[in-house]
Formats: structure tokens, sequence, C-alpha cells
């Protein structure tokens, strides 16, 4: 064994995989037929097989069995073994408030356990928490749950003990915004998947819509895969699972407009069907081989928007062209998702129509207006379908050949319905804003008939054939230390073509190679007093912040996982080396690192020139072709594309509404261009006099940052000028940031910048001219904000302490901040002092701007422990 | 007075600016009122047909009651029947059309890729302006989306305001926060009109800049989600609303000192006065309209705030850039409460005031994002002065709060000691609505008002409004008595044109119901499969109409989602 860890607690062991128990989950074997373990049911359909249920109800009495007020949201609920799953806020409007899942007996709406959490750095509005759905697992009895910030968790469904949990903001660089649209997690064999629009670190730093495998054990990152770069939206699509041509598929819609199939336990795109210009929100409906689907954006290519859509789910590749079965145009089915029932489809649109649609080739049956516009997705029992309008219109709907009769129809007053009804163990449950309602008859005694026989997989003997190598994790955050730093050891797993486990590779066949600091090699590991042959990596004993890229070859297949180092506090960052620290989650790609030395100078020899510099090097640096970045290829700014990049540069450099010609740019640029030439930060620049306008070429210089390395928050970037992002290890507390900083001012607006601790940020805003310490941007429940007067142009020293507190048993979180003229002695006394009664813990450092009005500057950027003495 | 002439080279540098100080609507009032009468004595003054429409609801009274003879109640978009015309529009439209001297001009976006530079996966916001006779793109003023992203220029949302014309001029709001005054000809008078010369080319399909005022950059505006006003004028003054609003986070006022209301000099885009009333007290976005009247004897702008206030002023200013108020009013009830979704009974202002024989009408609404919810209709006395709302505010003191301190979300805690006291100085003439929202809930569905971004049409006393949860309500306008009301079982975002006798009015699902004008409900509605359905008719549009109808110079226009069609029954 290699002592790479002289301190055990802290090694991040892999947990053994034991072979057997990695087989492929068939959702047949869930336990109890009358569970409801996923919000669209059992079959992911929106299907139940229960018989008996009641066709009316009134929510002042008539076949309420029981309602829970303190329940009500806008999650569609699930019920496993007995209990019902949900999530939702926690005490509203209170400086208390979060959010949680709960866990009631569906017998009396009785709360058996509640698992508590904050809301924290996150845009989503009070109304909006509690978005996602909880998702259960028949095979542990553990429940997943996602919160609105981000919080995913694996809890045990009995206790409502949190079993592990990530945060996903802070570690992988989810992005929570004020739409508050949250997916639903996905439980596949051994991995539970989630998904979000993903800013995170290195490569990943341009946002996608990302899913992420945890195996569902113990929480470790299996794989990590995503859609097209740059999505419009977040979205809620949530992953079914289906069987194809004997392959398991996870099927969903993403940010991205497209819908895609995954496999579920290797991340492999099957197929890709792209549809939209917008992202898609409704959860795909998969019948045997076809895949049913809506949205209600604009159609690519075409000025109608809205669809509701099938695919032939048997192809593969790119099948937008090949795979669609038909689409009806100007359908708006953009939030519900649809059911089946009898070869016809019942699909809402959002604005409220149910239209009633042959499966086979789309031709309209009838449509009928629901009286309201459409949120939750129908649920089909007993030989009905259940809809409900989001204003409160109850519809029980009887299919017949041509149609559907109405069987009855009620309304809530009010409330508003988001979350779908279910239907388990004979009970119907529907989700309001204000409470959840159990309905049924008391004398019922819940029958289901069988399931109709799902596709299988086939068998997994019949291709041996590796295919596939997955390390495991394929993500790690690591402490290098002197003190021995930290171990993990690597595991590589086998599957076939069609991503159904075969086995763990064995040590001896598998070839490690990093690209970054420390080892990695084969030796015995021992694990609580067990030993093993195994790849372990080992960091290095410098404390670094660095990333290192994993390979593992096994024939000749290859396998790669990502390292995050980063060592305990004490942190310095001056950005003197040119770089945005690439372990920081969300930062690159925002962010560049500048001269700001440079800056001041070509500011006061020719402002033009200065931003011209913020410019160029924002280009060069995001570039996605490294010989550009290199200097070895010139960056071209031309409107021959549709990104129009000369008139980008033009309007950054508000020189739009001067320069029309080359003789006009010559003329501007030309003096611009030669300063930073003599300044060796462009090597050489070219003209060209296109037809469709002007074309400049510059190639980037030499010179590397000699003056005084800065981090800069551009303001260019779209959907990212106002942005967050994480340092590292999340469990730190009593530790106090600082940071230089500095607001630019563009036409008279000033930018925001904040910098983070253990969840809370101080905010130096620049049109309010005050200082904050919030957690929760839009629920100010412990925020405390304070006048600040400060200038554009001129640097400040930022200080953010948090420290834990605890009092007779009861602990508090209190924030500290204060901002001083860099250079001159540190006053003091705080400024501003906030104090959280419902504390967040602990959480990783972050930064926090806001530059869509003016760059955002950062330098000297130091973390540290808290004084013991504090 | 009339206003002085505009030049064509656009150079005019106009040191007098002119507000008319009488009106015929001014001179009508007392008597028998005919709104279209006093719009087209408004229209006449201006340098277009007589018969065009060429602002929002087209005349500054913003009652959209234009004449019309021969106005079809039936047409066909798949058959063509009664279809003069049809022209190609992005994939979503939120802008009413407006018709002025043989031009037609809609807000939208670049899903149709009119213009070569920008294919139609360029998103932009764009104006286009079409030929009145045939639907030829005359030409596109296109603004490309904003980088700073949604939170000041939603994704695909194109132009959602209407310009004002006169003579070779337009005005319109850009989707970039820009008030621009265009050349009517464009480039098609083989002239690039100035002072602005520096368009990126001068094709014929692209507008020709007279001059363009950037409210972001020059006044510190930041526009929530969208910048959209449909302006007006008097004489040569321009009112803008400027859509000043909240931050990402919805709870601060990013540009707490930028205007939420300006005049301007229309022909050399200088700002004459500026006003932020709303202030911090802003809700979400400003995305209404300024309206101009004489109104017992003052000339008055008034514009109806994001804070859910209606403000009048002198259109004059008060002579220091700054405004003269003369009165503001309450439109919420001072305990409403905003909550983001449904259950807010706090709301803005998004529709456009009217004004309706000396009285002034709005209703109040929400982003409809935001779900359906609680409103309310006021009919308002335009001559009392100061806060003329229906209450008065009392903190923990019994003093009144004062109106810069009054509380964003909701102006009285009842809890914290608050109070509500009636105000001697209302000027409410009357109310539609549910007073409090326990109220609200114990009232059928039918005779709830629900919020509104719909902007009322009133002719014969005859009061129209259609409301985000699909009701199309018919009440007495002078005595706020309700005379029917529609469920068209659709949202509608749309306001309702009086024309020839017949009531016009679009809903999401693009049926347009039409209804004769009238207050029985037993001559405005029939049963048709045992529903009751409007005496006139549904015509479905094949897509949302989140457009005003109107008709011009005899014809009906409507635009859906994607397509404006011009409407008309061949001559006898």
């Amino acid at each position: 064994m290699k002592n790479s860890s002289g301190n055990l607690f802290r090694r991040a062991f892999v947990v053994m995989v034991g072979v057997l128990s990695v087989y492929p989950f068939s959702t047949a074997t869930a336990a109890d037929a009358m569970d409801w373990p996923h919000w669209r049911g059992p079959e992911m359909n929106g299907i139940s097989r229960e018989k008996g249920i009641v066709d009316k109800w009134n929510p002042k009495g008539e076949n309420v069995l029981w309602k829970n007020d303190d329940v009500g949201g806008r999650s569609t609920p699930i019920v496993m073994n007995g209990k019902l799953y949900t999530i939702c806020r926690n005490q509203r409007e209170s400086k208390f408030e979060g959010e949680k899942v709960v866990c009631l007996d569906i017998k009396n709406g009785k709360v058996l356990w509640e698992n508590k959490f904050n809301v924290f750095l996150s845009d989503v509005p009070d109304t909006r928490v509690g978005w996602s759905c909880v998702t259960g697992d028949p095979e542990t009895g553990n429940v997943f749950a996602l919160g609105v910030c981000g919080l995913f968790q694996c809890i045990n469904g009995e206790t409502g003990a949190t079993i592990w949990k990530h945060s996903l903001s802070e570690e992988y660089g989810l992005l929570s915004t004020y739409g508050g649209r949250t997916n639903v997690p996905l439980i596949h064999g051994q991995v539970v998947t989630i998904s979000a629009v993903v800013i995170g670190w290195g490569a990943m730093a341009k946002p996608s819509h990302r899913f992420i495998a945890f195996d569902k054990r113990n929480g470790q990152a299996v794989w990590f895969e995503g859609t097209r770069p740059l999505p419009y939206d977040t979205t809620y699509s949530s992953p079914v699972l289906t069987v194809i041509n004997g392959q398991s598929l996870m099927v969903f819609g993403s940010g991205d407009g497209g819908i895609h199939a995954f496999q579920p336990q290797t991340g492999r795109k099957i197929w890709t069907f792209n549809v939209s210009r917008r992202g898609i929100n409704t959860t795909p409906l998969v019948v045997g081989n076809s895949i049913f689907a809506g949205h209600s954006e604009e159609n690519i290519g075409s000025t109608k928007m809205g669809a509701l859509f099938a695919i032939d789910g048997a192809k593969t590749g790119d099948i937008t062209k090949t795979g669609e079965k038909w689409r009806i145009p100007e359908w708006y089915v953009g939030k519900s998702s649809p059911v089946h029932v009898d070869g016809k489809i019942f699909a809402a649109e959002d604005k409220g129509t149910l239209l009633i649609v042959n499966a086979k080739d789309g031709k309209l049956l009838k449509s009928m207006k629901l009286r309201g516009p459409v949120r939750a997705s129908p649920l089909f029992v007993d030989g009905k379908v259940f809809v409900c309008t989001s204003n409160g219109i109850w519809w029980t709907l009887k299919p017949t050949p041509t149609g559907a009769d109405v069987l009855f129809r009620g309304r809530f007053s009010g409330t508003e319905v988001y979350g779908s009804p279910i239907v388990s163990h004979g009970r119907l449950f529907v989700p309001s804003t204000q409470a959840l309602y159990c309905i049924g008859s008391k004398d019922a005694k819940p029958a289901v008939d069988k399931r109709p026989a799902a596709a299988k997989e086939k068998p997994r003997e019949e291709d041996a054939v590796v295919a596939h190598a997955q390390v495991v994790p394929v993500e790690s955050l690591l402490r290098p230390s002197v003190e021995g730093g930290q171990g993990q050891e690597f595991q590589v797993r086998l599957f076939n073509s069609r991503g159904q486990f075969l086995r763990l590779a064995k040590p001896d066949e598998v070839t490690f190679s990093i690209n970054g600091p420390g080892k990695i090699a084969k030796g015995n590991i021992d694990v609580k007093g067990k030993s093993h042959v195994g790849w372990e990596y080992t960091t290095p004993k410098q404390p670094v912040h660095k990333a290192v890229y994993v390979t593992a070859k096994v024939a000749k297949l290859e396998g790669k996982a990502r390292i995050r180092l980063v060592p305990d506090y004490d942190w310095n960052f001056n950005f003197d080396d040119g770089l945005v620290p690439v372990t920081w989650v969300g930062c690159r790609y925002r962010h560049i690192a500048v001269d700001y030395k440079l800056l001041t100078k070509l500011e006061k020899e020719n402002a033009l020139t200065a931003q011209a510099y913020l410019y160029l090097m924002t280009s060069f640096t995001n570039t996605n072709n490294p010989k550009i970045t290199g200097g070895l290829a010139a960056q071209v700014y031309n409107d021959a594309t549709p990104r129009r990049t000369w008139s980008a540069l033009l309007r950054f450099l508000k020189l739009l509404e001067t320069v029309k010609t080359l003789d006009q740019a010559k003329a501007k640029l030309d003096p611009v261009l030669a300063i930073l030439a003599r300044e060796k930060i462009v090597a050489k620049h070219a003209w060209t006099n296109l037809k469709g306008g002007v074309q400049l070429a510059v190639t980037r210089g030499p010179r590397k940052i000699d003056g005084n390395g800065v981090m800069v928050k551009i303001k260019t970037i779209p959907k990212g000028a106002r942005s967050q992002g994480w340092m590292g290890h999340i469990g730190g507390s009593n530790y106090t940031i600082q940071a230089d900083v500095l607001g630019a001012r563009k036409d008279n607006k000033m930018p925001d910048i904040g910098l983070s601790a253990q969840r809370y940020t101080l905010d130096m805003q620049g049109a309010n001219q005050r200082l904050q310490i919030r957690t929760w941007p839009t629920q100010e429940r412990m925020a405390k904000s304070t006048p600040f007067k400060w200038d554009p142009n001129k640097w400040y020293t930022m200080k953010l302490q948090a420290q834990l507190q605890t009092n007779g048993g009861k602990t508090t979180a209190v924030l500290k901040g204060k901002v001083w003229i860099k250079g001159e002695k540190e006053p003091a006394k705080w400024q501003v002092e906030a104090t959280d009664e419902s504390p967040n813990l602990n959480g990783s450092p972050g930064v926090f701007g806001n530059a869509i009005d003016a760059e955002v500057f950062y330098d000297n950027l130091t973390v540290k422990k808290n004084n013991k003495k504090k | 007075m009339k206003s002085l002439a505009i030049s064509s080279t656009g150079l005019c540098l106009v040191a007098l600016l002119t507000i008319p100080l009488s009106s015929a609507q001014e001179a009508k009032e007392g008597a028998k009122y005919d709104p279209t009468a006093t719009a087209l004595a408004e229209i006449a003054k201006l340098k277009v047909g007589k018969t065009d429409w060429p602002q929002w609801a087209g005349w500054s009274g913003r009652n959209n009651t234009p004449s019309g003879k021969n106005i079809p109640v039936t047409w066909d978009i798949d058959s063509g029947k009664n279809i003069k015309w049809q022209s190609k529009l992005g994939s979503q439209t939120y802008g009413n059309p407006v018709v002025a001297n043989g031009k037609v001009y809609v807000g939208t976006n670049n899903g149709a890729g009119h213009v070569k530079r920008y294919p139609a996966n360029v998103d932009l916001g764009c104006l286009l302006c079409f030929n009145e006779a045939d639907g030829k793109l005359l030409w596109q003023h296109s603004s490309p989306k904003l980088s700073t992203g949604r939170v000041h220029d939603w994704p695909l949302q194109g132009i959602c305001d209407s310009p004002y014309v006169d003579g070779e001029r337009v005005w319109y709001v850009t989707s970039r926060g820009e008030v621009a005054c265009l050349d009517t000809a464009g480039f098609h008078d083989g002239e690039n009109d100035g002072p602005f010369k520096t368009e990126p080319n001068e094709n014929k399909d692209e507008a020709d800049v007279i001059w363009s005022y950037n409210m972001m950059g020059k006044l510190g505006v930041s526009q929530h989600n969208m910048c959209s006003c449909s302006v007006t004028c008097a004489g040569n003054v321009l009112f803008v609303n400027t859509s000043n609003g909240v931050s990402f986070e919805h709870l601060n006022i990013p540009a707490p000192n930028a205007p939420s209301f300006i005049a301007m000099n229309r022909d050399t885009g200088e700002v004459l006065w500026t006003n932020k009333s709303p202030d911090l007290a802003i809700l979400h976005g400003q995305w209404s309209s300024p309206t101009y009247a004489v109104l017992g004897g003052q000339p008055q702008v008034i514009f109806a705030g994001g804070d859910g206030w209606v403000y009048s002023f002198d259109p004059k200013g008060d002579g220091k850039k700054g405004a003269k108020e003369l009165w503001r009013f309450d439109a919420n009830p001072k305990e409403a409460k905003w909550i983001l979704g449904g259950r807010g009974t706090r709301n803005n202002i998004i529709a456009t005031p009217v004004v309706y024989d000396g009285m002034v009408y709005a209703a109040v609404g929400q982003d409809p994002e935001h779900g359906e919810g609680m409103g309310h209709l006021w009919c308002i006395d335009p001559k009392k002065r100061g806060d003329v709302s229906p209450t008065i505010a009392l903190g923990k003191d019994s003093k009144p709060i004062p109106f810069a301190k009054r509380r964003r979300l909701q102006v009285v805690i009842e809890k914290m000691g608050e109070s509500v006291k009636d105000n001697p100085n209302s000027a409410v003439l009357w109310h539609y609505g549910q007073k409090s929202e326990k109220e609200y809930n114990a009232t059928d569905f039918e005779k709830q008002m629900h919020r509104s971004c719909g902007t009322v049409a009133i002719k014969n006393d005859l009061l129209y409004i259609a409301d985000f949860s699909g009701l199309f309500h018919c009440l007495n306008a002078r005595t706020g008595k309700l005379h029917w009301t529609y469920d068209m079982f659709a949202a509608s975002w749309a306001s309702p044109l009086i024309v020839d006798g017949k009531v016009y009015i679009g809903d999401e699902d693009g049926d347009v119901a039409i209804f004769p004008l009238t207050g029985d409900p037993k001559k405005a509605l029939k049963m048709v499969d045992g529903e009751l359905a409007p005496a006139l008719g549904v015509i479905n549009m094949g897509n949302a109409v989140y457009s005003t109808p109107i008709v011009a110079n005899n014809t009906l226009y409507i635009a859906n989602k994607s397509t404006l069609f011009a409407i008309q029954a061949p001559a006898k």
C-alpha cells in the first residue's frame, strides 16, 4: 500500500463495486404494483393500471379523504411503499424559509418526516421553490430529490436521513435561474441521473444542458455528458426510460431544443432529433418504438411555433431529417406531457386546448377547450383521463372511439395547479399550490391489473464484446497537501455496445495515465482494513490549484476522467500567470485574465485602445481554436456570418454608428492596432474589403502578462454577464474571503461585485450604491444592506467573513463585510453584518459579478481560515 | 394649433414646441359623444390620410373606434375569402398594425428573414413596413438582440409596440431601448435623410434612420425583458414610457435614477422633460403606452406606471426639464400584495389608458407569464388634482404614508398596524371588479374581473375589455354596470376593435370573436351547440392573435403570430 494519505478520514475511497450488483435494473421489479415511484408513474407514461377510481370530487368535501395545506406546491408527488413523497416550500415567507422533501402517510396525510434544507445562491423566487419531483428507488427504498438551488440528495425513504448529497451548483456549475425550471432524477440500475444547464470548469465552462450520472449507492459521478452548447433555455423535460431494439435508452427533451436518447448506463448518445430553436419542457412519451413529445416555441426554420410530433426511436444518429414520423405545427404542446390511450394521443396545449389525436398519423380526432392554461400532465386510469388546468378546472373524461365524453367537470378556486394528479392504492393525489389532496372513496378496495409486458433488453450474454470503458469517478475534487495529500482509487467499468455492464476491468488489463500533477499507479489499496489490487491516483504534495486529466486504456478503448486539485486554505490568487484558475467552476469563458498595468497605460494613451485590448483578449482567450489563442492563426471579424463579429466589435468600441467603410475602419483602428502591436499584444492585422463589408483579421502577439495580472468579468458574454463561480471544496466553514476589486463604468452604469463564503454573498452594488450580505437574492430572508458610495475605476479591497456560532445548542452563521479603498488602512469596523438563524453550515468560496453594464476586475483574491479567537 | 411641418431633410431645428391647446374631443365634451368623430378630427390635423389609423389605437385618446364601412364578418384564411392580401411576419407578433399614407407598419421578430444580411435564424426585433395596396414589403428596421440577454431583451420576442406616423416620419421604440425616428419612404426616395446617415447600407429593403436616441445609454434606463411603448404625440412633442424595470432578481431597480416617462422633441430627439415617479416601487417592467388628451381644458399626457399608478402630467413640463404632475391615481387596493404567480393581488398596468368623453379608463394586469389573477378596471375623473386615488394609506401612527415611502410589494400591512381610509379627493367615477381577495374568490368566475393587459374600447357608452382569463366584458361606460360577459375559453392579450356597428376581439387560440355593438346579451350572444357564442360568429386565424384588430381605409387588419392579413369584402 502506498502511504498516500496521512489523514485517513479525508480519503475519498471508492466503494468497491461487486460485479453482480451492477446488473441492469428492470422496472418490472418494482416492489408494489400500486406504487407510483416516478412522477409519470411506474411505466413513465402517465398510465395507472388500477381500478375503482372515483370520477368526481370537490375540494370542499366530496371524496376528499384528506388534505394537507402545508405541502402544497408545484411538484408532482410520488408514492412508494405506502408513503407519499414530495418537495415543497418550507416555512413560507419567514426568515427560515427554505425547501423540504416531505414524506406523508398516504392513509391520513400525516407527515412522517421532513428533510429540510436551505435555498442558497439561487435566483429562484420563493413561489417557484419545490419545482422538481422526488424519484423513488423501489430497489433500495431510497428517494432522490433535487432542490431548486441544485442540492441533490439521496434520502432514506423510511427515515428521511440524507445518505449522500451533492451541491450541484458549487461542485459542477448547475445554473439555477429566476425561472426556476428544475429537472427530475431518473434511476436506472445502479445509476441515478440528474441534469441542468451546467457552466462548469475547464472544457465545460461554456454553458450546455448536461446530465450527470451518479452511482446511486455512494454518489460518485460515473458519467457526465451534454447536449449542444449555449442553449437558449433551462428546461424541465424529465428523461424517461425505455427499451428499443433491445437497448435501454433514456429519452429527454433538452434546453438545446432537441429530443435526445442516451444510454442510461454510459451516457452515450444514440440519437438526436433537433426540433425547436428554444428549450423543450415536455417529458417525452414512449409507446413501442415511437416517441411523442411537443413544444410551444419556434420550430427550426419556420415561423410556425409549437408542435406535437412523433419520432421513430429505433433510428440512430442525428435523426432530425430521418426520424420524424409526423409533426403538426401550431399545436402548442409545450408544458404538459401527453398520454396514449387505445391508439390515441391526449395532449394538452399550454393555452388549454386538449387535442385527441390518432397516434399513427397525428390526425386530429377531437379538440376540447379546457377553459384554462395547462401545465399539469393528463393521467389515464380506470378507463378515464383526468386533466386539470392551472386555474383549477378539473376534467374527468371518458375516451370514446372518436374522442372523449365529459364525465365530470369541477373547479378549484384560490389556487393554481402545476403538478399532475397521480394514482396509488386506489386513491388520486392532486397537488395544488395551496394544498395536496387525497381523493377517493372510503370503502374502495384497491385493485390493479397486470401491467403489459415491457420490452426487454437483449441478454447481455449475446454481446459480450467490450465497447465502452467508463472511468469511475469521472469527476473528483481532491486536496493536495504537504502533509501527504489524498488518494483516489479509479476503476474502469466495461460495457457492451448496447450500454450493458459487462464487468470491471482487471487492474492488469488497464493502463492509466495522467496529464497533470500527482501520480497514478497500480498497487495494493487498503480500504477499511481490507486490501485489494487497484489503481490509485495520489495528489502531489504542493498545495496547487490544478486540473488532472486521467486516461485509462483497455485494449483499444479509452476512458477519461477529470480531477480538480484544490488544497486547504489559505489561498492566494493574483492572476499574474495570465489565467483564470482552471479549477474554478463557472469562471473561465465568463472571465479572462488581462494585464491591468498595460490596460491603465493604454487608457491614458488612448481610451479606445484600452477597450480594444479587452475585446481582443476576450476573443483570443475564448475562441475554440487553440491556434488563435497561441498566435498561430488570426481571429477574424466580419459580417459574413449571422454572428456578425465585425459589427459586434464595432458596437463594443462604440464605433458602429461612425465606421461604415474600410477607409473609416482603417482611419479609426489602424492607430489602435499599431499601439497594440507596439505592446506585442497584436502580432499583425490585415484588412479585407469583403462584398458584405469590412473584414479584420488580427493575430495575437507574443506578450504574456508581465505587469499586473487581474481577472476581468467581461460584459460581452451572452447569457452569463451576471453569474457566480466557485473555487473548490464545499465543506469549508469559518473562513474569510478577500479581494481587490474594481468596477468600470459604461453609459453611466456600474456593475455589481461580489464575493461569497459559506453560501453567503457580500455584494458591492453599483446602481444601488450599497453593500449587501445575502444568501438567497430573491428572498432576502437574512439579507442586510447598508448604503455605500463607491466610485468606478477605483480599486477597493473587499472582505467577507463567515463564522458559525453556537449558543445554547443553537447554531447561527454570522457574516461580516467591509470594503475600503485599496492601499488605505483596513478599517477596524465591519460595515455590514448579518446573522442567519437558519445557517448554511458550509460552502465553497466563490465570486459573484454582474457585468451586464460594465466590467468587473478582481485581483489578489485570498481565502483564509478565521482566526480561532475570532 | 397645427404642428409644424417636418422638412424632408429631417434637419428641422424646431425652437418652438407646439402642443395643441384645444382639441375636437374637448369641444365635443358634454354633447352626444362620438369617439370616432373625435379620432377623425385629430387625424385630420396630421399629414396622413383622413381614414388612416396612424398610431396604436389610432389617435392620442387611444380608443380603438375607427370609421369603416362594409367591414367583413366573414373571411377565411384557407380559401382566401375576403382576404385582400397577406404578408409574412416573424414567428411572434405582438405589435399592432398601424396604417398611414399608403403604408402598413407592424412590429415582429425576424422569423421571416426579409432582409438579406439577416437570415431568419438571426434573432432581431423588426419593424416592417408594407405597401398598403398589396402587402409587399417596402423596408425593415432591424434591432439586433442586446448582448445582455433576456433581462433586457427576451429571445425571439421582436418588436412589441406600434409606431406613430405623421407625414414622412415614423417614430417608435426599439427592442434595444431606443426611440427611433425613421423616414417613411425608407431609401425608396433615393435619399439618405439625416442627421443620422451612417446606416450600414442604403438597400431599398432597409430603414432610413433620421435620428435614434438610446434611452439605455443616455438616460441610464434598464428595461426589464423588453423595451416596449407605443409612442404618441401632441404637436411636436413625443411621449415615451422608457420601460425602466427591475433587475435579474426582480427585487431591485438597477437604474433607480433613470426616468420612466419622458417627453421629446420629435424632430430632433432632444429630451424635453423626464419623470421617474414609479421609482423604487416598480413591480416588474413598464410596458404601458401614453395617452394624450385635453381634459377639463388642460392638456394632459397620461402614463400608466409599473407601480400600478396612473399619472397625468402637463405636456409642457415644469420648464426646468422636469415634469409637472397634474394628478396620480393608485389602481391597486393599498392592501394588495405582489406575489409572483396567480395568487398575487397587486398588479402593474400594461394596458393603455383610454379617454372617452372627458373620462379616463384603465385596467390593471401583469406579464401574462405570471398567470391569471385578480384584476380591476377603473373609470377616473381627470379634472381632479393631486393624489386622486380611491383610498389613502395610513401608517402605524395613523398618518398618511408618504407617496415616496410607499412599500413596493404591499403598501398597507394590517398586521403592522397600518390601515386604509377613503380618499376625500378620490377621482373614482366607478370601479369594476372585486374589492378584496376574499370577495374575488367568492364571486363566480364569469363575474370576476381578472388581470388584463387589454385596453378598453368604448362607443355608444358601451365599454369592452378582454381579460387574461379569457372573459370578454361589456359594461356601461358611464356607470360601470355589467351588461354581459362572454367566456372565450382562451386567454386574451388583445384589445377590442369597435367599427361599423361591430366589435372584434382576438384570443390566444387564434379565434376572433365578432359581436354586434350592443349591451343586450340576447342580441350580442347566441346559442350554438348548447354554449353561448358571439352573435356574429367566431373566425379562427390559424394561430394566436395577440395583437388588436384595426381598420383603416375600410380594410380590416389582423395580425396573428406569423402573418398580417388585410381583410376586405369585394366592392359591391
